[in-house]
């Protein structure tokens, strides 16, 4: 199954997260906007790769994530989310129901540092939403199909309405695999 | 650019006077006489009833009807894409939910004005086409998008549309005059009660448009068409034009030549031709610029390129709206360039970063290299640059359209780069703009 990552180039606001997250996919030009490299000349992302569980997992999630975190709060949001991220496992049950605002309100009750999330703000610049084209694929193992499948689902059941991802990972039909 | 902020050749431009409005739309006599037979018999628009003696009744044709014969006709979409309309249609019926269907004659393209003599010339072969498409998709209303202001053809066109009492009632919409405006996803997204500014897509118009409805946007050119092919047949149609470009183009025809006007051209005529149409050229030309601003410069040796997309795209060029603007060999290519980039990034809805940003970096360093200033050669390597990280990277294809344009420029006028470059630029790089920048 190949995958391919998609930029909303309207929703984008040059976080450059997604470049941090994925630096062997992902470049910033000199605006810093994410350009995407061809997936063929990157390095798939392996299962056990802590990034592909980023990717599978909160990618979709990420910049959207990032446009409702203030400025001065980012880093911390971050690191709050490697964290989580990290102690996750593939087979983990909980690997397909995590989603980012699961996720945000988990650390609101855990008392973790303020991560603050308006869940309506997105709404509006997203209906517009999605995407254009771009490549980047990455290749993984067949077996995997039914967790990687239903984890980069846009609509997890917590998402609010109307909500869209800004980088999306979609499966690339054309694909063989 | 123009200081006056009026189209440099005003004056030497016919208007036509059958029409309140007045409008840079001249239709020269052509050879074939399609769309555009009423006119160049009547020298007017037909009415009504002149309009129906003289293409006969519209015929009712189903959704499969309508599919199978665009398909057997070849009809590719007149708005610049050149995407074949058969496709378009069968998404559109494929659809539960009934459609609507929109008539795009915004004419975005600044160069352009052959949607604008398409109404005034031939308005009941348009709404022809709009009724006979939407009964056949049993649309749920239809919608007549213009770029309308105080003088436009919004009144006359309301008036004619309601003469009809056609099935399903056309709305004549106005959209604002901007280049994206009338853009697929934008012109959607405006008429959905937002801001006429592209969308990223998908959805695709036909799944989900005006009002989440499956949505059919052609531009008004193609349903003329249609509402010719449904009268005479398919093999009518492909009896003029290529086996890939079948039936006839309006081609708006400006710049150095003797009457810029639109001509109606069997597809494949070739540029020269259609330039000799429009009284030919008024001096040496070194360039034609074609398929308007975010085109492509073809050099005067491809004159002979048929008009067809295949054909454009192989000699480096672009067909997109059948647009001409040979550039006159005394005028200078790059600074012209330097300002049709600094146009499509004012024009550019500053959505998108590499659109936002990119666009006027470009039309930056195209007019240092215009200028031939010091900087030039640094300009020229950050420009190479830059045209890649701005292609493919917004929601519409208006940066992929700049970046084409100044990539032909580059190829086109590479003798006069290498002048420029050097501190030498050429004497005319500060002359005025010859080309139309306004919107009408």
């Amino acid at each position: 199954m190949i995958k391919r990552l998609r930029v909303d180039p309207i929703a984008c606001a040059a976080h450059g997260l997604c470049a941090d997250l994925l630096p062997d996919h992902i470049d910033l030009d000199e605006w810093g906007y994410p350009i995407l490299a061809d997936g063929r000349t990157g390095r798939p992302l392996g299962r056990d790769d802590q990034r592909y569980l980023l990717n599978t997992i909160f990618l979709d999630d990420y910049c959207t994530w990032a446009l409702r975190v203030p400025e001065r709060q980012l880093q911390a949001a971050a690191e709050l989310l490697l964290a989580a991220v990290s102690a996750l496992r593939p087979d983990d049950a909980a690997f397909a129901a995590w989603r980012l605002p699961a996720l945000l309100a988990a650390a609101a009750a855990g008392g973790g540092d303020g991560v603050e999330e308006e869940e309506e703000e997105e709404e509006e610049d997203e209906d517009d939403d999605d995407d254009g084209d771009d490549d980047e694929d990455d290749t993984d193992e067949s077996s995997d199909d039914s967790s990687s499948s239903s984890s980069s689902e846009v609509a997890g059941g917590s998402a609010p309405a109307g909500w869209r991802p800004l980088i999306e990972v979609v499966e690339d039909t054309a694909a063989t695999s | 650019m123009n200081p006056t902020g009026t189209h440099p050749l005003a004056d030497t431009v016919p208007r036509t006077d059958h029409t309140p409005q007045p409008t840079r739309a001249r239709a020269a006599t052509p050879s074939p006489s399609r769309l555009l037979a009423g006119w160049s018999a009547g020298g007017r628009a037909d009415d009504l009833t002149t309009h129906r003696r003289r293409y006969g009744p519209l015929p009712h044709l189903t959704a499969d009807e309508l599919v199978d014969l665009v398909h057997a006709a070849g009809l590719r979409g007149r708005g610049g894409a050149g995407f074949p309309t058969s496709v378009k249609l069968r998404a559109v019926a494929d659809r539960r939910r009934r459609p609507v269907v929109v008539a795009n004659g915004c004419e975005g393209e600044p160069a352009s004005c052959k949607d604008a003599a398409l109404l005034d010339c031939a308005p009941h072969l348009v709404l022809d086409g709009i009724e006979l498409v939407a009964r056949a998709l049993g649309a749920e209303s239809a919608i007549l998008a213009i770029h309308d202001g105080p003088d436009g053809p919004g009144p006359r066109l309301r008036t004619l549309a309601a003469q009809r009492q056609g099935p399903v009632p056309v709305r004549v919409r106005g959209v604002p005059a901007r280049y994206v405006a009338s853009e697929e996803t934008a012109l959607v997204n405006f008429l959905s009660g937002g801001p006429a500014t592209p969308t990223t897509s998908p959805p695709r118009p036909t799944d989900r448009g005006v009002g989440g409805a499956p949505t059919l946007v052609d531009n008004i050119e193609t349903l003329a068409h249609i509402a010719l092919i449904a009268r005479n047949g398919a093999p009518w149609f492909r009896e003029l034009g290529t086996p890939d470009l079948p039936g006839t183009l309006l081609v708006s025809i400006d710049g150095a030549v003797h009457t810029p006007g639109v001509v109606e051209v069997a597809a494949g005529t070739t540029v020269r031709a259609a330039i000799e149409l429009c009284g030919g050229p008024s001096g040496h030309v070194q360039a034609v610029l074609s398929g308007g601003y975010g085109g492509a410069w073809l050099p005067a040796t491809a004159i002979e390129t048929p008009l067809t997309h295949t054909a454009m795209r192989a000699a480096g060029a672009a067909l997109g709206v059948p647009t001409l603007l040979p550039l006159p060999s005394g005028a200078c290519g790059l600074a012209h360039t330097a300002r049709l980039v600094r146009f499509l990034a004012d024009q550019s809805a500053g959505q998108c970063g590499p659109c936002l940003f990119g666009l006027p970096a470009v039309a930056a360093d195209l007019a240092a290299i215009a200028a031939g200033s010091r900087d030039a050669r640094h300009a020229h390597d950050r420009l190479r640059h830059r045209l890649d990280l701005v292609t493919g990277r917004g929601a519409c294809a208006l940066p992929d359209g700049a970046a084409r344009l100044t990539r032909t420029a580059l190829d086109v006028f590479s003798a006069d780069l290498r002048d420029h470059l050097t501190g030498r630029p050429c004497l005319a790089a500060g002359a005025p703009m010859i080309f139309p920048l306004e919107f009408r």
